[in-house]
């Protein structure tokens, strides 16, 4: 029975609330957590790998209350938004020591770590340090080492975070070979990591599940809510200012803007278009209320974060 | 836990989270003759040595205990793992205080060895200070999570004994310099047991937040 | 920049516990001090208190009778680190005292070990007729002993620095020893009012309390610091900052020293108010007195600033260089050190002496004397941290291009070198 069962879960920071009701059923395969950073999506897996306590409501995870933390933590697989391992540990012995502590016994251990380290394609770093691994062998050390003990769920924050673009695709369909016989759940605020890799999703803002579907139905819901235009360089700042802008693409003098609106915008020569993913995440960020524009710097167009220019520098 | 697995987490502790904090008790203990004389002590003169300085040993290695996961991301994946986090620490604790005897215990020999009139009772009291200072560094470093308050408090500790004499009973880190009974040295490991279980206390509550 | 560094320092517990022994120390060292005013000597008290002058005359028979008080008792008193240590002789070195004993006063081996009557000084207890238990003192019981004729006064020290020496060091016979307890000679009505009149008249009252309020002071501030900082730079690590901060623009001279001025501030005012608070209260105790109302945090600024600035830079150092725990470790030994190796509480004041002392309202000439080796040891702990925040840069410099992650920082350093 793969399947996780949250119900009315609320979660409180001293009076901050992180979690307010938020009830999912994620079944297996791929499943994506969307928001900004800070919406609530770190807490809510920290919470599911029973790291955190929720206040009330009820999870359950393959069957398992989220109470009972010792068989929780036997059947899921978490990799924190930076793994790291204490001094100078090499991969192997990282991996090593943590199967031990998930109760492997040690002949298990060394078929499952060699198994692992090559399906990852990290068989021949096996005895680099970690703290020597590079962001995306880090990563995929990481994704390992969740797998060890073969949990029915595999919980990654953030793994896309810092990986030029060919990591991040090799890392995405490592994680979708893996979906194929678990629950994997995979937080992100990159849509595209979302658009190529889940079926199901949910997106979060403010401890919220804002709206929850598959992908092609968030597409859908935003279809007729697109628009394209070609205008004059002039016009941008006043164009910004007014709509919610997804997308530009500059061409001499002239701009291509795409923006969501509810209706057509007041725009000569505008024209709607076939919403893709990260307009149809605007779009319902937008419908639900919630803030969007560049004063607030969304950041949905963020393929580029802080981590990223920081793994990229050495 | 079976006995493979404590093993191994005995093993790797020792070996990556174990070392540096070692050799810098057994730098203080190798302080000891070089500060204080060791040889030709009288039973109460011996105390000095043992209660000034040697507990130190004691702070440097019981304080990082919950040192090797101040990180949060190796917290959290240790603590993702099926065994028990505090299990770990456990570990930490019972080997940290095995070599807290051994260093104790060489020095009070030396003492022995350079014609110093120590006994049993200098053993059970140096490591039962070493203990009470080394688990209040290490109920401060849990409480705060951060271990340089460990240490810190553990210092203003030292320096509050200091002062307030034998005010401070079986808390006090100095009680045989005192010439205070020796039964206060089994309060002094009643309150190093209570303060460790308060560490792991406060540890879990602040996880589990 | 600044203040949101400050703002770091602030809400620390490791700031929190600074501030608390701060307080702690300036109210129950100086505060205990300083608690009653010095009133002028009267000229038929009599009593003035002491101050060392060697008389040879005296000197060298106490000295001598000490010294075979002792080697009869079998111990010996000595405080070769500040701490009180009792010492037993091994036969060798007593044989090798016993000579000095011989040279001193005639006395030899025999003589000393034969004879029976030794008592110490101390006290009988015996009951009365009506069973109360009565106290009386007793002089101690020695042999007689006359200080051979022929000894000058520069063969007697050598003797005694022989005695210091087999002794282990730090015994009543060593030149501080000498001098300490057996050079004590009262003070003249003359010298008492002398030095009362410099404290009120030349240093304004508050001048002669701004060297003692720094004495006890300088002790906290040379390694409380190191905490604090030492926390804060840990904490970047801990709560993965590091990613943040490393990739920001700011050039990471600037950034370093930005925090390290941020982090000394922060630090300055609990010890700024305990000085401003020291000359308040001071001034209270002498109503009617011309005092100098900035003496002692004139004098803190020079004092203090640098014990500061070398803890705290010290803890960003070595906590940079590899963990917080080496640097309370470095800092903590280093202080301990220092403390310690101060044979004397006033007048030594050497130029490298990190913690300088001088626990006196009075003695301003030993000060004095020291003042050249003072300015320039204040000078040196001011250049000192600024190199070894210069080097804190660097290291930061280091990691942040991921060149290097820091002595047995590994994994818990987040930053990691590029693939191998």
């Amino acid at each position: 029975m793969d399947v996780i069962e949250i119900k009315n879960v609320n979660k409180f920071y001293g009076k901050k609330q992180a979690l307010k009701n938020v009830s999912l059923t994620i079944n297996r395969g791929m499943f994506g957590l969307l928001g900004r950073n800070g919406a609530g999506k770190t807490t809510l897996m920290k919470t599911l790998a029973a790291l955190h306590k929720k206040r009330d409501g009820s999870i359950s995870v393959c069957g398992i209350p989220i109470e009972n933390a010792k068989e929780i933590r036997a059947v899921t697989g978490y990799l924190p938004q930076d793994f790291a391992m204490y001094g100078g540990m090499t991969v192997y012995e990282a991996l090593d020591y943590l199967g031990a502590l998930s109760g492997m016994p040690k002949v298990l251990r060394k078929e499952r770590i060699d198994v692992l380290l090559k399906r990852v394609n990290l068989y021949d770093q096996r005895g680099v340090k970690v703290k020597a691994l590079s962001g995306g062998m880090n990563r995929r050390m990481g994704i390992a080492q969740a797998l060890l003990h073969d949990p029915r769920v595999l919980i990654v924050d953030e793994p896309t975070a810092g990986l030029d673009p060919e990591e991040r695709i090799r890392f995405r369909n490592l994680l979708c070979e893996v979906a194929e016989d678990r629950i994997v759940i995979l937080s992100t605020h990159i849509v595209g990591d979302i658009e190529a890799a889940c079926e199901d999703i949910a997106i979060m803002n403010g401890g919220e599940i804002l709206w929850k579907g598959t992908v092609s139905e968030l597409i859908r819901n935003a279809e007729g809510k697109v628009f394209s235009v070609r205008v004059q360089k002039k016009f941008l700042p006043q164009i910004k200012s007014g709509h919610i802008v997804t997308g530009m693409l500059m061409q001499g003098d002239y701009t291509t803007v795409r923006m969501v609106s509810d209706t057509a915008p007041d725009i000569e020569n505008i024209f709607p278009v076939e919403p893709n993913c990260e307009d149809a995440y605007i779009w319902c960020l937008y419908s639900n209320g919630c803030e969007v524009g560049e004063s607030n710097g969304c950041g949905v167009y963020g393929s580029e974060d802080v981590y990223g220019s920081a793994g990229g520098e050495s | 836990m079976d006995f493979s697995q404590a093993g191994k987490i005995f093993s790797v502790n020792l070996r990556y989270n174990f070392i540096q904090h070692f050799a810098i008790a057994c730098i203080v203990a190798l302080a000891v003759p070089m500060i204080f004389s060791i040889s030709s002590l009288t039973e109460r003169g011996a105390a000095q040595p043992l209660e000034y300085l040697l507990p130190f040993s004691g702070m440097f290695l019981l304080t990082p205990v919950f040192y090797p996961e101040q990180n949060e991301n190796i917290r959290d994946l240790i603590r993702s793992k099926r065994t028990g986090y505090l299990s770990v620490c456990l570990v930490r604790v019972i080997y940290s205080a095995a070599a807290l005897a051994a260093v104790v215990g060489t020095v009070v020999l030396a003492m022995r060895f350079c014609e110093s009139a120590v006994t049993w009772r200098h053993f059970v009291g140096a490591y039962a200070s070493a203990l009470l200072l080394g688990s209040m560094g290490m109920f401060f470093a849990g409480a705060s999570g951060n271990v340089t308050a460990g240490y810190m408090a553990a210092v203003i500790y030292y320096l509050a004994g200091y002062a307030m004499k034998d005010r401070l009973g079986a808390a006090s880190v100095f009680s045989m310099t005192l010439g205070m009974d020796f039964s206060y040295k089994y309060g002094s490991l009643a309150i190093a047991a209570a303060l460790t279980a308060a560490g792991f206390s406060a540890v879990h509550v602040r996880n589990s937040r | 920049m600044f203040f949101k560094e400050c703002k770091k320092a602030v809400f620390s517990l490791t700031f929190l516990l600074y501030v608390f022994v701060v307080f702690a120390m300036y109210l129950t060292q100086f505060g205990n001090d300083a608690s009653s005013a010095v009133s002028a000597p009267s000229p038929d008290s009599g009593d003035y208190g002491f101050t060392a002058t060697p008389i040879p005359e005296t000197l060298m028979p106490n000295a001598a009778e000490g010294l075979v008080d002792e080697y009869l008792a079998g111990e010996f008193t000595t405080y070769p680190t500040g701490f009180y240590k009792k010492v037993k002789l091994t036969e060798k070195k007593k044989t090798a005292l016993a000579a000095v004993i011989t040279e001193l006063t005639g006395l030899t081996a025999e003589e000393l070990d034969g004879f029976d009557s030794y008592e110490p000084e101390g006290f009988n207890y015996t009951a009365d007729e009506n069973g109360d238990i009565v106290l009386s003192y007793h002089e101690r019981v020695l042999p007689e002993i006359r200080v051979s004729e022929s000894l000058t006064y520069e063969r007697f020290e050598e003797l005694m620095e022989e005695a210091d020496k087999i002794i282990g060091g730090g015994s009543y016979y060593s030149k501080k020893g000498i001098s300490r307890y057996y050079s004590m000679v009262p003070k003249t009505y003359e010298q008492a009012l002398a030095e009362y009149e410099r404290l009120i008249n030349d240093e304004k009252i508050t001048g002669a309390y701004a060297r003692l309020f720094c004495d006890y002071s300088g002790i906290d501030l040379a390694v409380m610091p190191v905490f604090v900082a030492a926390a804060l730079v840990s904490l970047d690590r801990k709560y993965r900052v590091s990613g943040l901060i490393y990739s920001r623009k700011i050039s990471s001279a600037r950034l370093v020293f930005t925090r390290f001025a941020a982090l000394v501030t922060v630090l300055l005012i609990p010890a700024a108010i305990t000085a401003v608070m020291a000359n308040v209260s001071v001034s209270s105790r002498y109503p009617g007195y011309s005092v100098d109302m900035l003496a002692i945090p004139k004098l803190a600024a020079v004092w203090l600033i640098p014990n500061i600035l070398t803890a705290a830079a010290v803890g960003m150092f070595v906590t940079e260089l590899s963990s917080p725990i080496l640097a309370v470790f470095v800092q903590g030994a280093w202080w301990i050190a220092s403390v310690m190796s101060a044979d004397g509480l006033t007048g030594e004041i050497r130029p490298f002496t990190l913690v300088c002392r001088h626990n006196s309202l009075y003695k301003y000439e030993a000060f004095a004397n020291t003042l050249p080796q003072f300015i320039f040891n204040r000078v040196f702990y001011t250049v000192l941290p600024l190199v070894l925040v210069g080097l804190t840069a660097a290291l930061y410099e280091l990691k942040r291009r991921g060149i290097w992650n820091g002595l047995f920082s590994g994994g818990k350093n987040i930053f990691r070198k590029s693939a191998v």
